[in-house]
Protein backbone atom coordinates (compact mmCIF):
# COMPACT_ATOMS: atom_id res chain seq x y z
CA UNK A 1 0.00 0.00 0.00
CA UNK A 2 0.92 3.23 -0.68
CA UNK A 3 0.10 4.97 2.77
CA UNK A 4 3.31 4.88 4.31
CA UNK A 5 4.91 7.00 1.67
CA UNK A 6 2.14 9.93 2.07
CA UNK A 7 2.48 13.13 3.72
CA UNK A 8 -0.04 14.23 6.12
CA UNK A 9 -1.68 16.33 4.14
CA UNK A 10 -1.77 13.80 1.29
CA UNK A 11 -3.43 11.57 4.24
CA UNK A 12 -6.28 14.47 5.23
CA UNK A 13 -7.23 14.51 1.42
CA UNK A 14 -7.20 11.10 1.15
CA UNK A 15 -9.45 10.54 4.28
CA UNK A 16 -11.70 13.48 2.88
CA UNK A 17 -12.30 11.68 -0.28
CA UNK A 18 -13.28 8.38 1.51
CA UNK A 19 -15.87 10.05 3.93
CA UNK A 20 -17.17 12.45 1.62
CA UNK A 21 -19.35 9.86 -0.60
CA UNK A 22 -19.63 10.56 -4.21
CA UNK A 23 -20.96 6.89 -5.34
CA UNK A 24 -18.97 7.42 -8.31
CA UNK A 25 -15.53 8.69 -6.20
CA UNK A 26 -15.90 5.36 -3.72
CA UNK A 27 -16.19 2.87 -6.34
CA UNK A 28 -13.18 4.64 -8.08
CA UNK A 29 -11.08 4.12 -5.24
CA UNK A 30 -12.00 0.07 -4.64
CA UNK A 31 -11.04 -0.54 -8.29
CA UNK A 32 -7.53 1.13 -7.28
CA UNK A 33 -7.13 -0.64 -4.48
CA UNK A 34 -8.22 -4.28 -5.94
CA UNK A 35 -5.64 -3.21 -9.14
CA UNK A 36 -2.77 -2.73 -5.98
CA UNK A 37 -3.40 -5.97 -4.76
CA UNK A 38 -3.34 -7.54 -8.03
CA UNK A 39 -0.45 -5.74 -8.88
CA UNK A 40 1.31 -6.91 -5.35
CA UNK A 41 0.28 -10.79 -5.88
CA UNK A 42 1.69 -10.44 -9.23
CA UNK A 43 4.85 -9.10 -8.35
CA UNK A 44 4.90 -11.80 -5.37
CA UNK A 45 4.37 -14.82 -7.81
CA UNK A 46 7.30 -12.95 -10.40
CA UNK A 47 10.01 -13.38 -7.35
CA UNK A 48 8.76 -16.67 -6.74
CA UNK A 49 9.27 -18.47 -10.18
CA UNK A 50 12.65 -15.54 -10.51
CA UNK A 51 14.50 -17.00 -7.19
CA UNK A 52 12.70 -20.54 -7.86
CA UNK A 53 15.70 -23.09 -8.22
CA UNK A 54 13.60 -25.33 -10.83
CA UNK A 55 13.71 -23.96 -14.29
CA UNK A 56 9.96 -22.49 -15.36
CA UNK A 57 8.93 -21.96 -18.59
CA UNK A 58 5.47 -21.29 -19.74
CA UNK A 59 4.31 -22.00 -23.82
CA UNK A 60 0.81 -21.37 -25.73
CA UNK A 61 -0.65 -24.05 -28.11
CA UNK A 62 1.53 -23.61 -30.60
CA UNK A 63 4.34 -24.25 -28.46
CA UNK A 64 6.07 -20.53 -28.75
CA UNK A 65 7.78 -19.46 -25.51
CA UNK A 66 5.90 -17.21 -23.65
CA UNK A 67 8.20 -16.97 -20.46
CA UNK A 68 11.33 -18.19 -19.00
CA UNK A 69 13.11 -18.05 -15.47
CA UNK A 70 16.57 -17.58 -15.04
CA UNK A 71 17.22 -20.78 -13.64
CA UNK A 72 15.90 -22.28 -17.36
CA UNK A 73 17.83 -19.83 -18.85
CA UNK A 74 20.57 -20.77 -17.28
CA UNK A 75 20.17 -24.40 -17.29
CA UNK A 76 20.23 -23.92 -21.57
CA UNK A 77 22.82 -22.03 -21.29
CA UNK A 78 21.07 -18.96 -22.73
CA UNK A 79 20.91 -14.71 -21.68
CA UNK A 80 18.47 -12.10 -21.84
CA UNK A 81 15.15 -12.50 -23.85
CA UNK A 82 16.15 -14.47 -26.58
CA UNK A 83 14.08 -17.58 -25.76
CA UNK A 84 10.80 -15.35 -26.06
CA UNK A 85 8.16 -15.82 -29.09
CA UNK A 86 10.88 -19.31 -29.94
CA UNK A 87 9.03 -22.78 -30.33
CA UNK A 88 10.16 -24.62 -27.40
CA UNK A 89 11.50 -27.57 -29.86
CA UNK A 90 14.15 -25.61 -29.12
CA UNK A 91 15.55 -27.01 -26.09
CA UNK A 92 15.06 -30.53 -27.75
CA UNK A 93 17.41 -32.75 -29.13
CA UNK A 94 16.27 -34.90 -32.30
CA UNK A 95 13.89 -36.93 -32.46
CA UNK A 96 11.79 -34.66 -29.88
CA UNK A 97 12.75 -31.28 -31.82
CA UNK A 98 10.83 -32.66 -34.70
CA UNK A 99 8.13 -34.68 -33.78
CA UNK A 100 7.12 -31.64 -30.22
CA UNK A 101 4.97 -30.11 -32.75
CA UNK A 102 2.80 -32.76 -33.80
CA UNK A 103 2.67 -34.16 -29.98
CA UNK A 104 1.42 -30.76 -29.22
CA UNK A 105 -1.09 -30.62 -31.87
CA UNK A 106 -1.93 -34.20 -30.92
CA UNK A 107 -2.76 -33.17 -27.61
CA UNK A 108 -5.16 -30.17 -27.93
CA UNK A 109 -7.16 -32.59 -31.26
CA UNK A 110 -7.68 -35.45 -28.92
CA UNK A 111 -6.84 -34.39 -25.80
CA UNK A 112 -4.68 -37.27 -25.04
CA UNK A 113 -1.82 -36.58 -22.56
CA UNK A 114 0.85 -38.21 -22.56
CA UNK A 115 3.44 -36.10 -20.19
CA UNK A 116 1.15 -32.75 -19.40
CA UNK A 117 -0.36 -33.44 -15.73
CA UNK A 118 2.29 -35.88 -15.32
CA UNK A 119 6.24 -35.84 -15.27
CA UNK A 120 8.83 -37.80 -16.39
CA UNK A 121 12.97 -37.54 -17.23
CA UNK A 122 13.58 -36.39 -21.08
CA UNK A 123 16.63 -34.96 -22.49
CA UNK A 124 17.20 -31.91 -22.70
CA UNK A 125 19.37 -29.43 -25.11
CA UNK A 126 21.87 -26.81 -24.27
CA UNK A 127 23.00 -23.64 -26.51
CA UNK A 128 26.11 -25.52 -26.82
CA UNK A 129 24.76 -28.10 -28.25
CA UNK A 130 24.98 -30.70 -24.71
CA UNK A 131 22.54 -33.16 -24.43
CA UNK A 132 21.33 -33.88 -20.70
CA UNK A 133 18.65 -34.99 -18.50
CA UNK A 134 16.08 -33.25 -16.79
CA UNK A 135 12.88 -34.27 -15.10
CA UNK A 136 9.77 -32.38 -16.19
CA UNK A 137 6.69 -31.96 -15.34
CA UNK A 138 3.90 -30.18 -17.44
CA UNK A 139 1.04 -28.41 -16.41
CA UNK A 140 -1.86 -26.94 -18.28
CA UNK A 141 -4.13 -23.23 -17.78
CA UNK A 142 -6.84 -22.34 -19.64
CA UNK A 143 -7.33 -18.71 -19.77
CA UNK A 144 -10.16 -17.13 -21.69
CA UNK A 145 -10.01 -19.98 -24.27
CA UNK A 146 -6.36 -19.85 -24.67
CA UNK A 147 -4.30 -22.37 -23.46
CA UNK A 148 -0.98 -22.38 -21.84
CA UNK A 149 1.32 -25.14 -20.87
CA UNK A 150 4.18 -24.46 -18.09
CA UNK A 151 7.00 -27.06 -17.50
CA UNK A 152 9.14 -27.31 -14.16
CA UNK A 153 12.53 -28.58 -15.13
CA UNK A 154 15.10 -30.13 -13.03
CA UNK A 155 18.91 -30.42 -14.27
CA UNK A 156 19.26 -34.11 -13.33
CA UNK A 157 22.39 -34.38 -14.50
CA UNK A 158 24.79 -35.16 -11.66
CA UNK A 159 22.21 -37.95 -10.06
CA UNK A 160 22.66 -39.53 -13.04
CA UNK A 161 25.76 -39.65 -12.92
CA UNK A 162 26.46 -40.68 -9.30
CA UNK A 163 23.74 -43.13 -10.38
CA UNK A 164 25.73 -44.47 -13.34
CA UNK A 165 28.70 -44.50 -10.95
CA UNK A 166 26.63 -46.46 -8.45
CA UNK A 167 25.90 -49.40 -10.92
CA UNK A 168 29.45 -49.31 -12.68
CA UNK A 169 30.80 -49.99 -8.86
CA UNK A 170 28.23 -52.67 -8.01
CA UNK A 171 29.25 -54.36 -11.33
CA UNK A 172 32.87 -54.21 -10.52
CA UNK A 173 32.18 -55.74 -6.96
CA UNK A 174 30.04 -58.32 -8.48
CA UNK A 175 32.90 -58.98 -10.83
CA UNK A 176 35.34 -59.42 -8.22
CA UNK A 177 33.16 -61.26 -6.08
CA UNK A 178 32.87 -63.87 -8.93
CA UNK A 179 36.65 -63.34 -9.55
CA UNK A 180 37.56 -64.56 -6.11
CA UNK A 181 35.37 -67.44 -5.82
CA UNK A 182 37.37 -68.54 -9.69
CA UNK A 183 40.68 -68.07 -7.36
CA UNK A 184 39.54 -69.80 -4.27
CA UNK A 185 38.48 -72.53 -6.81
CA UNK A 186 41.37 -73.02 -8.38
CA UNK A 187 43.53 -72.47 -5.49
CA UNK A 188 41.17 -75.36 -3.51
CA UNK A 189 41.61 -77.56 -6.53
CA UNK A 190 45.63 -77.12 -6.89
CA UNK A 191 46.00 -76.97 -3.32
CA UNK A 192 44.40 -80.70 -2.74
CA UNK A 193 46.97 -82.04 -5.39
CA UNK A 194 50.19 -82.28 -3.38
CA UNK A 195 47.92 -82.80 -0.54
CA UNK A 196 47.01 -86.30 -2.28
CA UNK A 197 51.13 -86.83 -2.05
CA UNK A 198 51.67 -86.34 1.53
CA UNK A 199 49.12 -88.13 2.45
CA UNK A 200 49.99 -91.19 -0.18
CA UNK A 201 53.91 -91.28 0.78
CA UNK A 202 53.32 -91.02 4.15
CA UNK A 203 51.38 -94.14 4.53
CA UNK A 204 54.26 -95.23 1.99
CA UNK A 205 56.39 -94.56 4.93
CA UNK A 206 53.86 -96.22 7.33
CA UNK A 207 54.22 -99.55 5.24
CA UNK A 208 57.66 -98.95 4.91
CA UNK A 209 58.42 -99.07 8.77
CA UNK A 210 55.78 -101.76 9.24
CA UNK A 211 57.84 -104.09 7.32
CA UNK A 212 61.47 -102.78 8.84
CA UNK A 213 59.48 -103.82 12.00
CA UNK A 214 59.12 -107.17 11.30
CA UNK A 215 62.49 -107.72 10.00
CA UNK A 216 64.05 -106.69 13.20
CA UNK A 217 61.65 -108.55 15.19
CA UNK A 218 62.53 -111.92 13.32
CA UNK A 219 66.63 -111.02 13.77
CA UNK A 220 66.68 -111.64 17.12
CA UNK A 221 68.21 -108.73 19.33
CA UNK A 222 70.63 -107.04 16.60
CA UNK A 223 72.90 -104.81 18.10
CA UNK A 224 71.08 -101.55 18.97
CA UNK A 225 67.67 -102.96 18.27
CA UNK A 226 65.40 -102.28 21.63
CA UNK A 227 66.58 -97.95 20.28
CA UNK A 228 65.55 -98.76 16.60
CA UNK A 229 62.08 -100.73 17.88
CA UNK A 230 61.55 -97.48 20.24
CA UNK A 231 61.92 -95.54 17.00
CA UNK A 232 59.84 -97.50 14.87
CA UNK A 233 56.71 -98.10 17.27
CA UNK A 234 56.32 -94.54 18.73
CA UNK A 235 58.69 -91.72 17.12
CA UNK A 236 57.89 -92.62 13.87
CA UNK A 237 54.18 -93.74 13.82
CA UNK A 238 53.78 -90.65 15.50
CA UNK A 239 55.28 -87.86 13.70
CA UNK A 240 53.44 -89.92 10.74
CA UNK A 241 49.81 -89.60 12.85
CA UNK A 242 50.81 -85.83 13.00
CA UNK A 243 50.92 -85.31 9.70
CA UNK A 244 48.11 -87.69 8.43
CA UNK A 245 46.08 -85.40 11.19
CA UNK A 246 47.15 -82.32 9.62
CA UNK A 247 46.17 -83.52 5.95
CA UNK A 248 42.63 -84.54 7.34
CA UNK A 249 42.60 -80.71 8.32
CA UNK A 250 43.27 -79.30 5.41
CA UNK A 251 41.27 -81.27 3.43
CA UNK A 252 38.21 -80.63 5.41
CA UNK A 253 39.05 -76.81 5.09
CA UNK A 254 39.80 -77.21 0.85
CA UNK A 255 36.69 -79.31 0.64
CA UNK A 256 34.67 -76.32 1.99
CA UNK A 257 36.18 -73.93 -0.07
CA UNK A 258 35.40 -76.06 -3.31
CA UNK A 259 31.85 -76.66 -2.22
CA UNK A 260 31.81 -72.79 -1.41
CA UNK A 261 32.71 -71.51 -4.22
CA UNK A 262 30.70 -74.13 -6.42
CA UNK A 263 27.57 -72.52 -4.62
CA UNK A 264 28.15 -69.08 -6.00
CA UNK A 265 28.83 -70.78 -9.97
CA UNK A 266 26.03 -72.48 -9.87
CA UNK A 267 23.32 -71.13 -12.01
CA UNK A 268 19.67 -70.04 -10.36
CA UNK A 269 16.94 -71.77 -11.28
CA UNK A 270 14.11 -69.32 -9.50
CA UNK A 271 10.62 -70.74 -9.16
CA UNK A 272 7.49 -70.47 -7.00
CA UNK A 273 8.21 -72.65 -3.61
CA UNK A 274 5.66 -74.08 -1.90
CA UNK A 275 7.49 -73.83 1.25
CA UNK A 276 4.96 -76.10 3.01
CA UNK A 277 6.13 -78.98 1.01
CA UNK A 278 9.80 -77.97 1.36
CA UNK A 279 9.32 -78.06 4.77
CA UNK A 280 7.91 -81.07 5.17
CA UNK A 281 10.29 -82.98 2.68
CA UNK A 282 13.21 -81.65 4.95
CA UNK A 283 11.21 -82.78 8.27
CA UNK A 284 11.68 -86.56 6.54
CA UNK A 285 14.94 -86.28 5.75
CA UNK A 286 15.97 -85.18 9.06
CA UNK A 287 13.67 -87.69 10.80
CA UNK A 288 16.24 -89.40 11.80
CA UNK A 289 18.69 -86.63 13.54
CA UNK A 290 15.02 -84.69 15.33
CA UNK A 291 13.82 -88.29 17.22
CA UNK A 292 16.98 -89.07 17.87
CA UNK A 293 17.34 -85.85 19.42
CA UNK A 294 14.15 -86.02 21.26
CA UNK A 295 13.35 -82.85 19.37
CA UNK A 296 9.77 -81.82 17.91
CA UNK A 297 9.30 -79.62 15.24
CA UNK A 298 6.38 -77.50 14.97
CA UNK A 299 5.63 -76.02 11.24
CA UNK A 300 3.05 -73.09 10.76
CA UNK A 301 1.18 -72.51 7.32
CA UNK A 302 4.22 -70.82 5.59
CA UNK A 303 3.93 -68.52 2.50
CA UNK A 304 5.16 -69.27 -0.93
CA UNK A 305 8.30 -67.60 -1.87
CA UNK A 306 10.57 -67.58 -5.16
CA UNK A 307 14.06 -68.92 -5.20
CA UNK A 308 16.28 -71.86 -6.55
CA UNK A 309 14.68 -75.21 -5.14
CA UNK A 310 17.62 -76.52 -4.02
CA UNK A 311 19.85 -74.24 -2.53
CA UNK A 312 16.68 -72.90 -0.71
CA UNK A 313 16.38 -75.99 0.46
CA UNK A 314 19.90 -76.28 1.82
CA UNK A 315 19.08 -72.66 4.05
CA UNK A 316 16.53 -74.46 5.85
CA UNK A 317 18.16 -77.97 6.06
CA UNK A 318 21.26 -76.10 7.57
CA UNK A 319 18.98 -74.00 9.97
CA UNK A 320 17.35 -77.35 11.59
CA UNK A 321 20.46 -79.04 11.59
CA UNK A 322 22.12 -76.29 13.67
CA UNK A 323 18.64 -75.98 15.83
CA UNK A 324 19.41 -80.11 16.05
CA UNK A 325 23.42 -79.93 16.76
CA UNK A 326 23.18 -76.88 19.30
CA UNK A 327 20.82 -77.85 21.52
CA UNK A 328 20.47 -77.30 24.78
CA UNK A 329 21.04 -80.98 27.18
CA UNK A 330 19.08 -79.95 30.04
CA UNK A 331 15.96 -79.14 28.39
CA UNK A 332 14.16 -81.29 25.03
CA UNK A 333 14.61 -79.03 21.86
CA UNK A 334 11.73 -77.43 20.57
CA UNK A 335 11.86 -76.13 17.32
CA UNK A 336 9.14 -73.90 15.61
CA UNK A 337 9.60 -72.62 11.80
CA UNK A 338 6.69 -69.82 11.19
CA UNK A 339 6.29 -67.12 8.19
CA UNK A 340 4.66 -63.89 7.15
CA UNK A 341 4.24 -61.70 4.00
CA UNK A 342 5.24 -58.43 4.22
CA UNK A 343 5.63 -56.11 1.50
CA UNK A 344 6.53 -58.37 -1.29
CA UNK A 345 8.78 -60.01 1.15
CA UNK A 346 7.85 -63.85 2.46
CA UNK A 347 9.43 -63.69 6.19
CA UNK A 348 10.21 -67.20 7.84
CA UNK A 349 11.32 -67.67 11.19
CA UNK A 350 13.37 -70.59 12.55
CA UNK A 351 12.62 -70.60 16.38
CA UNK A 352 14.61 -72.94 19.10
CA UNK A 353 15.09 -73.49 22.54
CA UNK A 354 18.71 -74.21 22.48
CA UNK A 355 21.66 -72.56 23.64
CA UNK A 356 21.51 -69.62 21.82
CA UNK A 357 24.33 -67.40 20.87
CA UNK A 358 25.78 -64.58 22.30
CA UNK A 359 25.55 -61.38 21.52
CA UNK A 360 29.17 -60.54 20.51
CA UNK A 361 29.15 -64.03 18.68
CA UNK A 362 26.07 -63.18 16.61
CA UNK A 363 27.94 -61.80 13.77
CA UNK A 364 30.98 -64.22 13.64
CA UNK A 365 28.54 -67.24 12.92
CA UNK A 366 28.02 -66.19 9.49
CA UNK A 367 31.61 -66.63 8.28
CA UNK A 368 33.30 -68.93 6.92
CA UNK A 369 34.59 -72.00 9.09
CA UNK A 370 33.61 -70.35 12.02
CA UNK A 371 32.20 -72.71 14.47
CA UNK A 372 30.90 -72.29 18.01
CA UNK A 373 31.96 -75.65 19.92
CA UNK A 374 34.31 -76.88 17.64
CA UNK A 375 35.27 -79.65 20.12
CA UNK A 376 31.46 -80.38 20.87
CA UNK A 377 29.69 -80.82 17.99
CA UNK A 378 30.35 -81.99 14.33
CA UNK A 379 29.91 -79.04 11.34
CA UNK A 380 32.40 -77.98 8.88
CA UNK A 381 31.30 -74.40 9.91
CA UNK A 382 30.26 -74.18 6.66
CA UNK A 383 25.95 -74.07 7.37
CA UNK A 384 25.53 -70.04 8.08
CA UNK A 385 28.00 -68.59 5.55
CA UNK A 386 26.64 -70.76 2.80
CA UNK A 387 23.21 -69.91 3.69
CA UNK A 388 23.84 -66.10 3.96
CA UNK A 389 25.55 -66.60 0.72
CA UNK A 390 22.22 -68.35 -1.12
CA UNK A 391 20.11 -65.39 -0.07
CA UNK A 392 22.63 -62.48 -0.77
CA UNK A 393 22.40 -64.63 -4.67
CA UNK A 394 18.46 -64.43 -4.25
CA UNK A 395 18.06 -60.92 -2.99
CA UNK A 396 16.99 -62.43 0.34
CA UNK A 397 18.49 -61.66 3.87
CA UNK A 398 19.22 -63.92 7.27
CA UNK A 399 19.41 -62.75 10.20
CA UNK A 400 19.81 -63.96 14.21
CA UNK A 401 17.92 -62.75 17.15
CA UNK A 402 17.88 -64.34 20.81
CA UNK A 403 14.41 -65.96 21.00
CA UNK A 404 12.45 -66.01 24.54
CA UNK A 405 13.09 -67.56 26.79
CA UNK A 406 16.06 -69.54 25.53
CA UNK A 407 17.37 -70.12 22.20
CA UNK A 408 17.85 -68.54 18.95
CA UNK A 409 15.07 -67.11 16.25
CA UNK A 410 16.65 -67.27 12.74
CA UNK A 411 14.78 -64.79 10.41
CA UNK A 412 15.22 -65.57 7.00
CA UNK A 413 13.52 -62.93 4.10
CA UNK A 414 12.94 -63.89 0.55
CA UNK A 415 10.99 -62.21 -2.27
CA UNK A 416 7.76 -63.66 -3.16
CA UNK A 417 7.73 -62.65 -6.93
CA UNK A 418 9.59 -62.88 -9.09
CA UNK A 419 12.81 -60.78 -9.00
CA UNK A 420 15.43 -59.82 -12.03
CA UNK A 421 19.06 -60.41 -11.18
CA UNK A 422 21.53 -58.15 -9.87
CA UNK A 423 24.20 -60.04 -10.62
CA UNK A 424 25.90 -59.35 -14.18
CA UNK B 1 42.89 -110.20 -8.16
CA UNK B 2 42.81 -109.08 -12.17
CA UNK B 3 42.67 -111.22 -15.01
CA UNK B 4 42.95 -107.90 -17.51
CA UNK B 5 44.38 -109.22 -20.58
CA UNK B 6 48.36 -109.24 -20.17
CA UNK B 7 48.91 -107.57 -22.90
CA UNK B 8 47.34 -104.46 -22.42
CA UNK B 9 49.58 -101.61 -22.04
CA UNK B 10 48.72 -99.46 -19.31
CA UNK B 11 48.88 -95.67 -20.20
CA UNK B 12 49.19 -93.37 -17.07
CA UNK B 13 49.16 -89.42 -18.12
CA UNK B 14 49.67 -87.85 -14.64
CA UNK B 15 51.50 -84.54 -14.74
CA UNK B 16 52.65 -85.44 -10.98
CA UNK B 17 55.45 -87.71 -10.73
CA UNK B 18 53.96 -88.34 -6.86
CA UNK B 19 50.32 -89.26 -7.86
CA UNK B 20 52.16 -91.05 -10.94
CA UNK B 21 53.86 -93.20 -8.07
CA UNK B 22 51.02 -93.49 -5.60
CA UNK B 23 48.75 -95.16 -8.77
CA UNK B 24 51.36 -97.71 -10.01
CA UNK B 25 52.18 -98.87 -6.34
CA UNK B 26 48.82 -99.27 -5.83
CA UNK B 27 48.05 -100.84 -9.03
CA UNK B 28 51.27 -103.42 -8.15
CA UNK B 29 49.28 -103.95 -4.80
CA UNK B 30 45.76 -104.69 -6.43
CA UNK B 31 47.91 -107.11 -8.78
CA UNK B 32 47.55 -105.76 -11.97
CA UNK B 33 51.35 -106.26 -13.32
CA UNK B 34 50.41 -104.60 -17.09
CA UNK B 35 53.29 -103.05 -18.94
CA UNK B 36 53.15 -99.08 -18.28
CA UNK B 37 53.52 -95.92 -19.84
CA UNK B 38 54.31 -92.98 -18.07
CA UNK B 39 53.75 -89.62 -20.10
CA UNK B 40 54.21 -86.10 -17.68
CA UNK B 41 51.12 -84.03 -19.97
CA UNK B 42 48.42 -84.59 -22.29
CA UNK B 43 50.38 -83.29 -25.91
CA UNK B 44 52.65 -86.55 -24.54
CA UNK B 45 50.35 -89.09 -24.90
CA UNK B 46 48.52 -87.41 -27.66
CA UNK B 47 51.84 -87.53 -29.73
CA UNK B 48 52.28 -91.08 -28.44
CA UNK B 49 48.96 -92.23 -29.81
CA UNK B 50 48.30 -90.16 -33.18
CA UNK B 51 51.83 -90.90 -34.10
CA UNK B 52 53.05 -87.62 -33.48
CA UNK B 53 56.18 -86.39 -33.21
CA UNK B 54 59.99 -88.03 -32.12
CA UNK B 55 59.18 -89.56 -29.04
CA UNK B 56 57.62 -93.14 -29.23
CA UNK B 57 54.47 -94.22 -31.05
CA UNK B 58 51.51 -96.34 -31.05
CA UNK B 59 51.89 -99.48 -32.34
CA UNK B 60 49.09 -101.54 -34.31
CA UNK B 61 47.19 -104.37 -33.03
CA UNK B 62 48.16 -103.40 -29.60
CA UNK B 63 45.32 -102.85 -26.75
CA UNK B 64 45.79 -99.99 -24.40
CA UNK B 65 43.99 -98.57 -21.54
CA UNK B 66 44.44 -94.69 -20.80
CA UNK B 67 44.09 -92.86 -17.18
CA UNK B 68 43.91 -89.52 -17.84
CA UNK B 69 44.38 -86.84 -15.15
CA UNK B 70 41.95 -83.90 -16.09
CA UNK B 71 44.56 -81.26 -14.83
CA UNK B 72 47.19 -81.00 -16.63
CA UNK B 73 49.20 -77.70 -17.98
CA UNK B 74 48.38 -76.60 -21.52
CA UNK B 75 46.60 -79.80 -23.06
CA UNK B 76 44.33 -80.93 -20.47
CA UNK B 77 42.55 -84.15 -19.54
CA UNK B 78 39.33 -83.48 -21.24
CA UNK B 79 40.95 -81.97 -24.37
CA UNK B 80 42.30 -84.97 -24.75
CA UNK B 81 39.46 -87.24 -24.39
CA UNK B 82 37.39 -84.90 -27.24
CA UNK B 83 39.74 -85.70 -29.56
CA UNK B 84 40.04 -89.18 -29.27
CA UNK B 85 36.42 -89.41 -28.66
CA UNK B 86 36.58 -87.61 -31.67
CA UNK B 87 38.63 -90.40 -33.77
CA UNK B 88 37.05 -92.89 -35.37
CA UNK B 89 39.65 -95.77 -34.30
CA UNK B 90 41.48 -94.47 -30.82
CA UNK B 91 37.49 -93.74 -29.90
CA UNK B 92 37.44 -98.03 -28.69
CA UNK B 93 40.33 -97.20 -26.25
CA UNK B 94 38.68 -97.23 -22.79
CA UNK B 95 39.88 -94.30 -20.57
CA UNK B 96 39.84 -93.48 -16.98
CA UNK B 97 39.79 -90.29 -15.74
CA UNK B 98 41.65 -89.16 -12.56
CA UNK B 99 40.83 -85.92 -10.83
CA UNK B 100 41.69 -84.53 -7.10
CA UNK B 101 38.21 -82.92 -6.77
CA UNK B 102 34.40 -84.47 -7.33
CA UNK B 103 33.06 -81.57 -9.38
CA UNK B 104 29.75 -82.26 -10.43
CA UNK B 105 29.76 -80.13 -13.34
CA UNK B 106 33.16 -82.05 -14.02
CA UNK B 107 32.49 -85.45 -14.20
CA UNK B 108 28.91 -84.65 -16.40
CA UNK B 109 31.16 -83.52 -18.57
CA UNK B 110 33.56 -85.99 -19.00
CA UNK B 111 30.68 -88.43 -19.34
CA UNK B 112 28.98 -86.68 -21.86
CA UNK B 113 32.45 -86.71 -24.07
CA UNK B 114 32.81 -90.86 -23.51
CA UNK B 115 35.07 -91.43 -20.54
CA UNK B 116 34.00 -94.85 -19.29
CA UNK B 117 34.94 -94.28 -15.67
CA UNK B 118 35.37 -91.80 -13.38
CA UNK B 119 37.81 -91.59 -10.50
CA UNK B 120 38.35 -88.94 -7.79
CA UNK B 121 41.93 -89.18 -6.15
CA UNK B 122 40.91 -89.41 -2.39
CA UNK B 123 43.09 -87.94 0.40
CA UNK B 124 42.43 -90.63 2.31
CA UNK B 125 44.86 -93.39 1.21
CA UNK B 126 42.71 -96.14 2.14
CA UNK B 127 39.75 -95.34 -0.06
CA UNK B 128 42.49 -94.48 -2.57
CA UNK B 129 44.04 -97.97 -2.88
CA UNK B 130 40.66 -99.35 -3.09
CA UNK B 131 39.81 -97.01 -6.20
CA UNK B 132 42.62 -98.31 -7.58
CA UNK B 133 41.55 -101.37 -6.87
CA UNK B 134 38.30 -100.91 -8.29
CA UNK B 135 39.68 -99.64 -11.53
CA UNK B 136 41.44 -103.49 -11.62
CA UNK B 137 37.97 -105.22 -11.80
CA UNK B 138 36.85 -102.59 -13.48
CA UNK B 139 39.53 -103.58 -16.32
CA UNK B 140 37.77 -106.62 -16.26
CA UNK B 141 34.95 -105.69 -17.07
CA UNK B 142 36.10 -103.75 -19.98
CA UNK B 143 36.66 -104.74 -23.26
CA UNK B 144 39.66 -103.80 -24.73
CA UNK B 145 40.10 -103.14 -28.09
CA UNK B 146 42.83 -103.86 -29.74
CA UNK B 147 43.55 -100.53 -32.07
CA UNK B 148 44.91 -101.11 -35.70
CA UNK B 149 45.36 -98.71 -38.51
CA UNK B 150 44.26 -95.12 -38.36
CA UNK B 151 44.33 -92.08 -40.13
CA UNK B 152 46.74 -89.23 -39.15
CA UNK B 153 44.70 -86.65 -37.92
Amino acid sequence: MDYEHMSKEELIERLRQLEAPGPSEKTGIRHRLAEAALRDSEERIRAIVNTAVEGIVTIDGKGIIESVNPAAKKMFGYTGGELLGKNISLLMPEPYRSRHDGYLANYLRSGEAKIIGLGREVPGLRKNGEVFPMDLSVGEVRLDGSRLFTGILRDITARKEAETRLAELAASLAGKNKELEAVVYVASHDLRSPLVNIQGFSQELSRACEAVRERIARTDAAEGGEELADLLNEDIPEAIGYILAGVKKMDALLSGFLRFSRLGRAALHIQRLDMNQMLEEIRRTLDFEIKSAGATLEIGDLPPCHGDSTQINQVFTNLLSNAIKYRHKDRPLAIRVHGESADGRSIYHVADNGIGIAEGHRRKIFEIFHRLNPDESEGDGLGLTIAQRVLERHQGRIHVAPAEPHGSNFTVELPNHPTPRREP
Amino acid sequence: MTDLPAHTILLITEDDPGHARLIEKNLERAGIHNRRFRFPHGQAVLDFLFRRGPGPHREEETAYLLLLDIRMPQVDGIEVLSRLKKDPVLKSIPVIMLTTTEDPGEVARCHELGCNNYIVKPVDYESFAKAIQNLGLFINLVRVPVVSETDET
